[in-house]
């Protein structure tokens, strides 16, 4: 894919997207309600368990766009094509989105279970750390219009984040936390699963879309932005 | 707060943001397409 300064294929939306926007919506509409409504209280905090259908899959697709960062900063750096670091940027974004989100779930579910909105524990520490890389990311391309160095310097801060996502991960196993382990399938009960399961997968669709629609967006920026660039030069010339 | 009002706000916060994001980006989108179409006259 170029970035060339006429108006590429590229620069379009394609139909195929919103085809899978409404795919998408139609998966997590069914996946939530089927989770919802087919789970039995739990034994120990009853209703609230069904926050787990939000709160899981948030967390756990906010983690896989910041390994989609590192994987385009990676690439970015090697092949140098503005394509990947667009993408990183996208991930970086739809990742910010889903890391404040199991924060914020993760909070309203303490609230209740633990009696405390927040507490200094090494998951949700660990967890306001990588929202706060990732924040940082977003903001440091707005310090540079230099495209090169704006995506030179992002793949930087997108490799050196990624550190921070085993930390998240295994922070519940290498520190004594209030955070329970993360489930897996030994660890959760039969009801649960397929609901668990379900909303997993149709979080990750959703996050997939999601990245590859901000990706497009961007492309779309970008080659209004070229467009503009090339009438005001185009103007300056006829008054020169 | 009983637990359906914890789960209502978990939701509520989660599609709220959720939404909120998509119509942003759809937003971008459109004023994209039309600084598009505006240079191409």
């Amino acid at each position: 894919m170029s970035f060339s300064t006429t108006r590429s294929p590229s620069a379009t939306w394609p139909k195929w997207l919103t085809t899978f926007g409404w795919i998408t919506a139609i998966l997590l509409v069914s996946g939530q309600i089927y989770a919802i409504v087919t789970s039995p209280p739990d034994a120990a905090m009853g209703d609230l368990q069904k926050i787990m259908y939000i709160h899981v899959p948030s967390a756990w697709v906010a983690m896989m766009s910041f390994i989609v960062v590192l994987a385009y900063c990676l690439l970015y750096l090697w092949k140098h094509q503005p394509k990947h670091d667009l993408m990183a940027a996208s991930a970086a974004e739809v990742g910010t989105v889903f890391t404040a989100l199991a924060i914020a779930q993760g909070s309203i579910w303490g609230r209740p279970t633990w009696g405390v909105w927040w507490t200094w524990d090494a998951r949700l520490t660990s967890t306001a750390v990588m929202l706060l890389i990732y924040a940082g990311y977003l903001t440091l391309r707005s310090f540079t219009d230099d495209e090169e160095r704006r995506a030179r310097w992002s793949a930087a801060v997108g490799i050196l984040g990624a550190i921070n996502v085993p930390i998240v991960w295994y922070s519940v196993k290498w520190w004594r936390t209030i955070h329970q382990l993360q489930s897996d399938m030994s660890s959760i009960s039969p009801e649960y699963r397929r609901g668990w399961i379900i909303n997993a997968l149709t979080f990750t669709v959703l996050v997939v879309y999601l990245i590859v629609a901000r990706y497009h967006v961007s492309l779309l920026q970008r080659a209004g932005e070229q467009h503009a660039e090339e009438q005001a030069l185009a103007v300056r010339s006829v008054h020169v | 707060m009983s637990n359906w009002g914890y789960i209502g706000l978990a939701y509520g916060v989660t599609y709220g943001v959720l939404i909120g994001y998509f119509v942003g980006l759809m937003r971008k989108r459109r004023q994209a397409l039309a600084a598009i179409e505006e240079s191409g006259k």
